[in-house]
């Protein structure tokens, strides 16, 4: 309830300021470039403001006849208003310590002055200054509610700072933005809102009060002021006696006071504290314009522009979260299979909702809901929980209610369960809460588990569909997900066939094709190549080997009902198959750093094309596991090439059932541990591509051997962006 | 020698302009030191503008503007209508607004022929979002008022002529 306080805040407050944000964000990256242009129009040395004011004086005197003024500027300049001895007048900036002249008085040009309007008041006067006063209240309060979110995601202070765990890509750097933008966002915020409260008079502003030297009052004392001590660093303004008289004096004008000084003696006739709020609207116009430092006006600059970010991705990630919108057909009381969601960031209410129609399609009653709104009824057969972990292993918002709810008021006939539960290893607590959801179920006798739990990795579609296909087979109701959600078709190429292998043993098929590019593309080993079959709107991705800059290799196992892979097997050499490259960045092979390739079955195929690039000859190893020697003899020749021309140092193959003596993969990981965590520890990466229940498996040897050798989790590594997978 | 006698020659060339031009712009102006003190207020800074107004209560010319933004220019109504029509060119007697508090030393010339001959001097002066204010001070050209400080009624204190 607090945190969805804080979501429905953040966006309701987000949608009434973007469009006043927009106008501003836009202004203000303009006029940010305005203090960098006028600092590098004129010479300015910061040594200058270590210059007294008797020797600022002096070195004026001697060009010129009289100084009725000195001033800083709003950028920090010096500017003397001076007479010369012909009676004519000059006003420009100057050097104090040689009272040479070091560049000119601009005038704020007409297309920044017009600027300047805009971003304070849009053209609209008062009700424009209004409206971006008000804008800039909210946009400190949705930075605050932001910040707040990141947080609670985060569970911690220390972690903001932190490395942010990879979601998905908007929300990704929204967070990562957001965690740089804040401060600078908060400081122009505040000052913003300073200065519009300051122009409506909503707060008491007191002026500095004119000093006035009243000569019929006794004269205080003060003491006596050091024009030879004073740098004139540290004052703002002098304004100069007009003529020899002790009526006349010196008004001077510092940070945070006004003095008279008597113009012979140096006397301090009288002198003022300026109110603070004066101190504080000066401060927040330095810092809301930048005008005094180019650096700081970049960071407004920059922040301006990830405003315009945040706009973008912030009304992404909400129509994400919305897309999963539905309405049921039946009532909750009716429905004999209920699906019931807890979801983070809209996916996995995005997956309930496809699991939902296409069983509604096959004409079962179903519910679909939130697990917060979960009742019990007499009707459910079949329960189905999808939900994500929120930070470190609590409930959704969408599901903190639940376990209250279910362990109050439990269902008590007999049903089946089945959970899934999305999270990414990239987090220590991979699907916590489904974990926890899963035990408080196998407590009730009358709950009976359909399918173990089952672990979605980075909301991959790829394991919701073999989860689909397994509940089919435990329930006997018919769910058939579609082959691919995503139908927006790549741009395709057309690829020839090249080369072609194929092996086969006890019914299983394996084979390899080598596809040559017909027009000039751009890819990389690990990319994926969506091949659309033809009259099939749904594509298939294999993982990418490159050979050469236009030919690539594909390894893929022949599935008896699947309609690509025989589709793909029933091509012949010099035929051509429409495809397309998808961008796969997390999972491209880094030639300056050694490496580690494990992979099984099908997973060799981008590894072919990565152990060909390693022309530096870094250290690197390949650990692959397969059925027996004629499923690795498909690679065989390729790999033992590859050693021979030291792009391998060592080739570890681990056959399953070869002999009585199983060897998997993760053996062989256990057994190499600590030469592993070595080149890990030294900046080597991992590359992991094949099956799911591989990777998991090789995860969970992996962090056992980095605790063991490096006292860390795998998770650090991780982190660091050490361990690649492209896993199905 | 050659060398020498040539800018001999260009010397008394300039001398003779510059002779030439005092005689013909400067003969008849007098120059002040226009002492210019505003009270302290809140806000932006003043437009300030000082103008030569004749006998008859029209304005002769404008002496010194105090604020370079031209978009404001129109709010200083009065003055505004004098300047479009005279077509002055005020480049030169420009200068920066001024800030409540402040104190501002502008030249202005005035032809001696206006001296004590019933002409006045008037400070006009705006701040933006505030008032615009015609006759904030106004005072004869008179050698009475020369060094004597002239109390302003708004935004400015007083203003104060002195032999420049």
């Amino acid at each position: 309830m607090i945190r969805s306080f804080w979501r429905w805040s953040h966006l309701i407050l987000a949608i009434v300021a973007s469009t006043v944000l927009i106008a501003a964000s836009i202004s203000g990256i303009i006029l940010s470039v305005e203090p960098i242009q006028n600092n590098s129009r004129t010479t300015f040395h910061a040594n200058w403001n270590d210059v007294t004011l008797q020797q600022t004086i002096d070195s004026l005197k001697s060009h010129y006849f009289e100084i009725t003024s000195i001033e800083r500027d709003v950028n920090g300049f010096y500017v003397a208003d001076v007479i010369t001895e012909d009676g004519d007048q000059f006003v420009f900036q100057f050097d104090p310590s040689t009272g040479k002249k070091s560049g000119k008085v601009e005038q704020q040009s007409d297309f920044y002055s017009w600027m300047t309007s805009f971003h304070r008041s849009l053209f609209l006067d008062t009700t424009g200054r209004f409206l971006e006063g008000v804008t800039a209240v909210l946009l400190f309060f949705i930075a605050l509610s932001g910040i707040v979110l990141v947080i609670q995601r985060t569970r911690s202070f220390k972690a903001l700072y932190d490395k942010v765990e990879k979601t998905i890509n908007v929300q990704y750097f929204h967070i990562v933005f957001g965690r740089l933008a804040f401060l600078p966002i908060i400081v122009v915020a505040l000052t913003g809102g300073y200065l519009f409260l300051k122009r409506f008079e909503l707060v008491k502003v007191s002026e500095p009060q004119r000093l006035e030297v009243d000569f019929e009052k006794p004269q205080k004392k003060l003491g006596s002021y050091s024009f030879s001590k004073v740098k004139i660093g540290t004052i703002q303004r002098v304004e100069f006696p007009l003529f020899e008289d002790e009526s006349e004096y010196y008004t001077i004008f510092t940070k945070d006071k006004t003095l008279a000084v008597d113009q012979f003696k140096h006397q301090i006739l009288d002198q003022e504290k300026l109110p603070s709020t004066t101190v504080l609207s000066n401060l927040s116009l330095d810092l809301h314009t930048g005008r005094k430092n180019s650096i700081w006006s970049i960071i407004l600059g920059l922040s301006a522009i990830s405003i315009l970010y945040f706009i973008y991705s912030g009304f992404k990630i909400t129509l994400l979260k919305m897309r999963g919108k539905t309405k049921n057909k039946f009532a909750y009381n009716e429905s004999n299979i209920v699906i019931l969601f807890g979801s983070e960031t809209g996916n996995t209410r995005y997956f309930a909702k496809l699991i939902y129609e296409n069983l509604v399609k096959v004409g079962n009653k179903v519910y679909l809901t939130e697990l917060n709104n979960y009742q019990p009824s007499d009707k459910i057969q079949h329960l189905i929980v999808l939900t994500a972990t929120y930070g470190t292993g609590d409930a959704p918002t969408s599901a903190n209610k639940f376990i209250q709810k279910w362990t109050t008021q439990p269902l008590t006939h007999s049903f089946h369960y089945s959970i899934v539960g999305f999270g990414s290893l990239a987090y220590p607590d991979f699907c916590n809460y489904a974990v926890q959801l899963e035990e408080l179920f196998a407590k009730q006798t009358n709950a009976n588990q359909l399918l173990p739990l089952v672990k979605i990795h980075n909301q991959s579609y790829h394991s919701l569909k073999t989860w689909a296909l397994d509940w089919q087979k435990a329930s006997e109701i018919t769910l058939q997900l579609p082959v691919s959600f995503e139908t927006k078709k790549l741009p395709t190429n057309q690829f020839e066939v090249i080369y072609r292998e194929s092996i086969t043993y006890n019914d299983q098929t394996t084979f390899i094709l080598r596809l040559k590019a017909k027009q000039k593309i751009n890819f990389k080993s690990g990319d994926l190549l969506a091949v659309y079959p033809p009259k099939d709107p749904y594509k298939r991705n294999y993982s990418i080997g490159k050979v050469s800059d236009d030919e690539l290799t594909i390894s893929v196992k022949l599935d008896e009902y699947g309609i690509c892979s025989n589709y793909l097997h029933a091509i012949e050499i010099g035929q051509t198959i429409e495809a397309a490259i998808e961008n796969n960045k997390n999972f491209h092979y880094q030639s300056s750093k050694s490496a580690i390739f494990i992979g099984n079955g099908t997973g060799m195929g981008p590894f072919l094309g990565m152990i060909a690039e390693n022309k530096q000859h870094k250290e690197a190893h390949l650990y692959w596991g397969g059925r027996n020697s004629i499923a690795y003899s498909l690679y065989e020749d390729s790999i033992q090439k590859y050693k021979e021309s030291q792009l391998l140092n060592t080739v570890n193959i681990a056959l399953s059932r070869e002999t009585d003596e199983k060897v998997y993969v993760g053996d062989l990981i256990q057994r190499d541990g600590e030469k592993i965590l070595q080149l890990l520890k030294n900046g080597g990466i991992i590359y992991i591509c094949g099956s799911l229940a591989m990777e998991q498996s090789v995860l969970e040897i992996l962090d056992q051997v980095a605790r063991k050798y490096a006292n860390k989790p795998l998770n650090h590594f991780q982190k660091k962006g050490l361990v690649k997978m492209d896993c199905y | 020698m050659k060398q020498l006698l040539k800018i001999s020659k260009i010397g008394v060339f300039a001398l003779f302009i510059i002779i030439g031009l005092s005689f013909t712009s400067s003969e008849g102006d007098v120059k002040y030191k226009c002492m210019i003190q505003m009270v302290s207020y809140k806000g932006e800074k003043a437009m300030v503008v000082v103008s030569l107004i004749k006998p008859d209560g029209t304005y002769d010319r404008t002496l010194s503007v105090l604020g370079k933004d031209k978009k404001w220019y129109d709010e200083m109504q009065k003055w505004w209508d004098f300047h479009v029509k005279a077509k002055e060119k005020i480049d030169g007697i420009t200068g920066a607004s001024i800030a409540g508090s402040q104190r501002r030393v502008v030249l202005i010339k005035v032809p001696a022929s206006a001296i004590d001959k019933k002409y006045k001097i008037r400070v006009e002066s705006g701040v933006e979002d505030q008032k615009y204010v015609s006759n904030d001070v106004e005072f004869e050209l008179s050698k009475d008022n020369i060094n004597k400080n002239i109390n302003g009624k708004v935004y400015v204190s007083s203003v104060r002529l002195i032999p420049g």
